[in-house]
């Protein structure tokens, strides 16, 4: 499935929206994880908790915990998490063991593959989405 | 003298305005029973000689008596000994003594005779061990993280890998690594606050590199190089505390 959203939306309502099966559940998490604006990663990185990205990263990027890709953070990776939150761009396949919520601001070129995902109107998607599928990272 | 105690004073405990100070702190010391033998630290000789002659002694106790920089020389330059250290603030109580819960100056006695005694991990660059942080700044530098990825800090921007301090738990087993964003200034001159997130996570070693030969900060001390190499000692340092049960 392809969709490139409308530049202006007045509103940021979901305009895809499948929820998943059972709610998040608020688990105890370690230390987020953060990687600034600025900051580049390069190879295979990995990390149990939260992780939330604002700079650059390259390689892959593999969390258990809640992935967080800001307005400006760009992804040139395949990416693997136990939740995620799009705003920034990312290049490389996405595969999600519960939720993606894609923001207006989401630039994805990849194929998403989670339980549940929200796209709200601006985002752009180019691959393929799977949804509703269990997937164990 | 073959009591389990020895101190080390800081040099600058030498100048006289600390002479009324340091006579009621042994005396403080030797009401309590805690006496043991002294060595202070000296321009000519070598911290690692000090420390070793006071711990063939027969010291199982050292207390450091000056600032957090003479605790931090102590622990660069114990070397292969292991012995439970003691910390009294006499020259301020600076961020390590806030760390551990020890008062500044006198009151600290009380803590050595309490004996709280915490595990501390200890941060490694190469075999130096250090308590607090490592600091860097300056272009092309890089931090290769467990063998699996690398970070680079935007133009301008330092590195930060701290053991203990501030968002720095000693007892976790791992380091934290926080990469600043360049320092903004007003027009003025005046340090602004970017108000911009900072770098962090954690890790067990790593490669700290540079592009240019230079040197990094380790717990306040320069060490010259381009590549140094980063580890962790869990629970190396048995100290003295302020607090009760960890």
């Amino acid at each position: 499935m392809s969709i490139f959203g409308s530049s202006q939306a007045p509103e940021l309502k979901p305009i895809l929206s499948v929820e998943p099966k059972e709610p998040i559940s608020p688990q105890a998490r370690p230390t987020a994880t953060i990687i600034a604006k600025g900051v580049k990663v390069e190879g295979d990185f990995a990390s149990d908790g939260d992780v939330q990205i604002e700079g650059e990263v390259k390689g892959s990027l593999a969390t258990k915990g809640r992935l967080t890709v800001g307005p400006e953070a760009i992804i040139h990776a395949e990416v693997k998490a136990g939740d995620a939150v799009i705003a920034g761009t990312v290049q490389g396949n996405v595969i999600v063991e519960r939720r993606v919520d894609l923001k207006s601001t989401a630039k994805l070129s990849g194929d998403i593959t989670s339980e549940a995902l929200t796209v709200e109107a601006g985002a752009k998607i180019n691959g393929k989405t799977t949804v509703g599928q269990s997937v164990k990272n | 003298m073959l009591s389990g105690y020895a101190y080390l004073y800081d040099e600058r405990l030498n100048d006289r305005k600390y002479d009324r100070e340091i006579s009621r702190l042994e005396a403080e010391i030797s009401r309590r029973g805690l006496n043991g033998r002294v060595g202070k630290f000296a321009l000519f000789r070598h911290a690692r000689d000090i420390v070793a002659d006071l711990m063939r002694s027969g010291a199982q106790t050292l207390t450091v008596v000056g600032d957090d920089e003479t605790l931090f020389t102590v622990i660069g330059a114990l070397g292969s000994f292991s012995p439970t250290l003691a910390f009294i603030p006499l020259l301020g109580q600076g961020m390590v003594a806030k760390e551990l819960g020890l008062p500044k100056g006198l009151a600290s006695v009380d803590t050595l005779a309490a004996r709280f005694i915490e595990t501390l991990d200890l941060g490694l660059v190469g075999d130096r061990a250090f308590l607090s942080e490592i600091v860097v700044d300056g272009p092309g530098l890089s931090l290769h993280i467990d063998n699996q990825f690398k970070l680079e800090p935007p133009p301008g921007g330092s590195i930060r890998i701290r053991n203990l301090g501030p968002e720095s738990d000693a007892h976790d087993g791992l380091l934290d690594v926080f990469i600043l964003p360049p320092e903004e200034r007003s027009r003025f001159g005046w340090k602004r606050d970017s108000g911009n997130i900072k770098t962090h996570l954690r890790f067990k070693s790593a490669k700290l590199q540079r592009s240019i030969a230079g040197s990094c900060t380790v717990d306040g001390s320069p060490l010259e190089g381009e590549r140094w190499d980063l580890s962790l000692k869990p629970s190396a340092l048995k100290i003295i505390t302020g607090r009760r049960g960890r």
